[in-house]
């Protein structure tokens, strides 16, 4: 009989049984959900921190860096600057007490120029650094002592603009800085890999965006590739770390024989 | 002579099908429960190219049951007793399937295969029966079949490999399995009351159809598993 109780407590049974096994099923497919998001929260937490700290890392390395330039500099100045400055003054003592002599007179002449030489060179060694008109004047005056320097020493022709004032008041001594390096290591190597006659720099300033483009008329080169080795990739790294610490946005474009460029945006 | 041959042939080929339409009529679910078994070879056959070995051992199961059946049917249309074919195809089924854990991403520990294993034998040494439902085996079956389906997903929820489980071939398979484990486990339990073919009639057709459901369901599973394949996520 279908309706006896025998069958329908083995219907209810059955019903029973079904209602666990789907509940199982339901239960494992929330649990693994749930479970998987807990579990890639803690990674993506665990990445942040991971992130944090390597950033803190890299800017305490700059910072050293820094530093290590600064101490380098006022030694520099200092330390060999007055050594050399008192060679001067002793050698001039010298000339003046060494009567007649002159071939000695012609002999402690050439010793004073090359003194004079390497006080000089001593000097703007140490001036290069640290850029003290960074410090004093601002990042556009520095970039453009720096672009006029570098047009001297090596012949290339350098244009640096800037879309009306930048007011750099509020952009903080660190980006300054971190841009500084940037330009000066792109510029050096625009010069030294890429053989170029013109580089080009604009610095423009909408709000709270703080743009700097810079391209250059060299060779260009294979970003990829250039990222990918270990040589000269490093320079590439190092731009890359620098504008990372400040959390600069940057695109990179390079073509073969037509040169590279770099447009820098930072938000203040 | 050649006509009269001719004659007899088309005859008993009438014979048949009336037999057959006759069964039909008269265990309709039965029709469903034997052919729903194509399903998961069709789609096994489209989507399982270069899978790997679970899948292949889920689909020559389902090739199992289907060449199994195809004996039953003869004998059922011939009147003949054939609880002998059902208790055979029950123990490959627990063998099989019990084999196939073993292959799983999520490794079934050997030694539990193998205690399982020696509890199926146990149960066809001592339950097995020729004339009528093996019901101990089947009982036996269902109870390895829970057991290892938990373990499954305790694997799955304690690695947490998966992305989406509704990805993820074996675990539709298994949740089949685990349903359908759960869903006949107390039919088999108590067959005197429910399939035994002393039965009433009526007892007897409603839980042949409810056994017959859930094989249903667990094919419809194979074949998602089989189709989520396609999205791989192995």
């Amino acid at each position: 009989m279908i309706n006896s109780p025998q069958t329908i407590y083995v219907i209810i049974g059955v019903i029973l049984f079904t209602l666990m096994g789907i509940s199982v099923v339901i239960f494992i497919v929330y649990y693994q959900r749930k479970q998987f998001r807990l579990q890639l929260k803690q990674q993506n937490e665990v990445q942040e921190l991971k992130s944090v700290f390597q950033k803190q890392m890299l800017e305490n390395s700059l910072e050293v860096q820094e530093s290590v330039r600064k101490n380098i500099s006022r030694d520099l100045h200092d330390e060999i600057g007055g050594l050399l400055s008192a060679t001067k003054m002793s050698i001039a003592v010298l000339s003046r007490n060494i009567g007649d002599n002159e071939d000695s007179k012609e002999k402690i002449s050439n010793a004073k120029e090359l003194v004079e030489e390497a006080l000089s060179q001593v000097r703007s060694l140490a001036r290069e650094l640290v850029p003290r008109t960074l410090e004093s004047f601002g990042l556009v005056p520095a970039i453009e002592e720096f672009a006029q320097k570098m047009q001297q020493a090596t012949g290339v022709k350098f244009e640096v603009r800037t879309v009306d004032m930048i007011d750099e008041s509020d952009i903080s001594p660190k980006i300054k800085l971190a841009i500084y390096r940037v330009i000066q290591e792109l510029a050096n190597n625009a010069i030294k890999h890429a053989e170029s006659s013109l580089i080009f720099i604009r610095f423009l300033r909408k709000g709270s965006l703080f743009r700097i483009e810079m391209s250059d008329n060299g060779l260009g080169f294979d970003l990829d590739k250039a990222l990918a080795s270990k040589d000269s990739g490093l320079g590439l790294r190092n731009i890359q770390s620098r504008l990372s610490v400040i959390n600069a946005s940057y695109a990179m474009t390079s073509t073969i024989g037509k040169g590279s460029g770099i447009k820098i945006d930072i938000d203040l | 002579m050649v006509p009269e041959i001719m004659e007899e042939m088309v005859l008993s080929v009438h014979s048949i099908v009336d037999k057959f339409i006759s069964y039909i009529n008269k265990y309709p679910s039965t029709l469903i429960e034997s052919f729903c078994v194509v399903v998961p070879i069709l789609f096994g056959v489209f989507y399982l190219k270069n899978t790997y070995f679970y899948l292949r051992i889920i689909f020559f199961y389902c090739l199992m049951l289907l060449v199994m059946d195809l004996p039953m049917w003869y004998l059922a249309i011939q009147g003949s007793n054939n609880y002998i074919w059902t208790n055979f195809q029950e123990i490959f089924s627990g063998i099989i399937l019990i084999i196939s854990f073993k292959y799983l991403k999520e490794k079934i520990p050997n030694k539990i295969i193998w205690l399982m294993t020696i509890f199926l034998v146990f149960g066809v040494i001592i339950g097995f029966k020729i004339l009528v439902t093996s019901s101990l085996i089947f009982v036996i079956n269902r109870i390895i079949y829970i057991i290892l389906s938990f373990i499954f997903f305790y694997q799955l929820l304690n690695k947490l490999q998966i992305d989406n489980l509704l990805k993820y071939p074996p675990f539709w398979i298994i949740s089949g399995l685990m349903m359908y484990a759960c869903g006949t486990l107390l039919i088999f339990v108590f067959t005197e009351i429910t399939i035994s073919y002393n039965n009433d009639k009526e007892v007897f057709d409603l839980f042949t159809r409810i056994n017959d459901s859930f094989k249903v369901v667990f094919m419809l599973l194979i074949s998602v598993g089989f189709w989520s394949f396609g999205t791989k996520e192995i």
